[in-house]
């Protein structure tokens, strides 16, 4: 009982640290009026993570989260699948409407708004929030579905079939993630015309590699942002099986992740682009992007395709340096306990980044949403940017007051840190399962707290060095 | 060579946040060493 008051008091300790006057924290006001310097944020958040660890290892002694019940709540009516299929495929179609239709500037067209800020972002923080959101409304599913239906009342045979190669996996949607993040934080061309064309594009692939591999086969292992709205979905109270939605506790449909090819890179494409993000927008990148666009220029390269291949090398570097700092913390772990084989070790722990890829995107991406994201009520009115006012909100403006940079800078800590001590339970929680002691089982958490206190001292970093 | 200069100067602020990373990196990394000394005298006792 003295230890865990003990641990309760340090768990308190460290988090006033983190968040010291944060009561005060209301009115306009902005982050350079911190109390203290952002670094010092950095180290409290790594004092959190290193006491929630202490506690994990006095206070969780058997694995809790592996094999989790799931309690059934109620059964989903027949009718509301095809209700969401409809509202997703209207949504496309709105979408591509205002990008092919619409005014080539983006800040005044439905389709950039939408995509990038309530599909890309909102759909995550609805996936973490309700389950797997964009299953349900996904407009390409929809309309295979359909099709599948209307073959079969028709009494044709469907397509040829073909295996869907085990050794692709994920890997498809790893290309979809890191192709959409190099088109939203790099491609110098993105206007809604593009953007609608490539979504048409995306579609038609989507049904064709859905006729070949099977529609249920492709969409859970092919279709990037099912799969990418999935990964955020298992860290939800709610899933759904068997058209009965079930309650889980949060956490517990992340160790039952299943690690496919593809599925680490996945992981490593979702934190290296939301990285990128934030690194592009810093003073290192801002040093850094003109020499490395001179010397594709002096390949031979035009102005854009240069400006385009440095984000790309930036972009693959910042995937490829977490995909490196995940297998140090493996590498490390694999000289602790029975020596299991660091392949082994890093597909046995990967789900553990998902808390961290959700920590990150929420972190990165909160000031767009809760800003940009406002922009919805003038456009929808307004989808094509030519002065309509469908629905009366045409003139509604973005309020810029609803939180101030001191209140978002809070918001991204406290993402960073719950994200991060997400990470050490699941961690913690695996390797409880997996070490037959639970003294190598702890020990070999050591790694994982490494890890996950460099990703939390890096996200604020970032975050830290765009606000200069 | 330009642009692999440009990782000369890191602004002094990544050092700084990375200070408990470095100082947890250093502890583990000794803790396990030690570990091995250890295991490796009992071995030879």
């Amino acid at each position: 009982m003295r230890r865990r008051t003990a641990v309760a008091v340090a768990l308190a300790t460290a988090a006033a640290a983190v968040w010291p006057d944060v009561a005060s924290a209301h009115g306009l006001v902005g982050r350079a009026d911190l109390p203290i310097p952002s670094w010092l944020f950095g180290w409290g958040a790594s004092i959190v993570l290193i006491v929630s660890f202490v506690a994990l290892a006095t206070l969780w002694p058997q694995p809790r989260l592996e094999q989790a019940v799931e309690r059934p709540w109620f059964r989903i009516p027949a009718w509301v699948d095809p209700i969401c299929g409809l509202i997703g495929v209207a949504l496309f179609g709105v979408v591509v409407y205002s990008g092919l239709e619409g005014t080539s500037e983006a800040m005044n067209n439905f389709a950039s708004n939408f995509i990038f800020v309530e599909f890309w972002v909102g759909l995550v923080i609805l996936s973490v929030l309700f389950g797997d959101v964009f299953r349900a409304f996904n407009p390409w599913l929809a309309v295979g579905r359909a099709l599948r239906w209307a073959a079969a009342r028709a009494g044709l045979s469907s397509p040829v079939r073909r295996d869907y190669p085990a050794w692709l996996g994920r890997w498809p949607a790893v290309a979809t993630i890191i192709g959409f993040a190099w088109l939203e934080l790099v491609y110098t061309q993105k206007t809604p015309q593009t953007l609608a064309w490539l979504c048409i594009g995306y579609a038609v692939v989507q049904l064709l590699a859905m006729a070949a591999f099977g529609i249920e086969r492709w969409v859970d292992n092919g279709d990037g942002f099912t799969v990418y709205f999935n990964l955020f979905s298992r860290l939800s109270p709610l899933i759904r099986r068997d058209g009965v939605l079930h309650l889980r506790p949060p956490l517990a449909g992340v160790p039952s992740m299943p690690m496919v090819p593809g599925s680490i890179g996945l992981l490593c494409a979702a934190i290296g682009s939301t990285t990128f993000d934030g690194f592009s927008n810093g003073p290192v990148w801002a040093s850094l992007n003109p020499d490395l666009q001179s010397l594709f220029k002096d390949l031979g390269s035009s102005t854009n395709v240069a400006i385009e291949l440095a984000g790309a090398v930036g972009l693959l570097g910042c995937v490829a340096a977490v995909g490196l700092f995940y297998r140090l913390g493996v590498r490390g772990m694999q000289t602790v306990g029975e020596g299991y084989p660091s392949t082994e070790l890093a597909r046995r722990f990967a789900h553990t980044l998902v808390p961290i890829a959700f920590a990150y995107a929420l972190a990165h991406y909160f000031s767009l949403l809760i800003y940009n994201g406002q922009a919805v009520a003038s456009l929808v009115s307004d989808p094509l940017g030519d002065g309509s006012n469908i629905f009366g909100t045409a003139s509604a403006h973005i309020d810029y007051g609803v939180i101030s940079g001191k209140g978002i800078w809070y918001v991204q800590v406290a993402a960073l840190v719950v994200g991060h001590v997400s990470g050490l339970i699941l961690a913690h929680d695996r390797a409880l399962s997996l070490y037959k002691r639970v003294r190598d089982a702890t020990r070999s958490q050591y790694w994982m707290l490494v890890v996950m206190v460099g990703f939390t001292s890096l996200g604020l970093w970032l975050l830290s060095a765009v606000r200069q | 060579m330009i642009v692999l200069a440009h990782f000369g100067h890191w602004y002094v602020s990544l050092p700084v946040f990375l200070g408990p990373v470095a100082a947890l990196f250093a502890w583990v990394y000794v803790g396990d060493w030690l570990e091995k000394r250890k295991g490796g005298r009992r071995d030879r006792d």
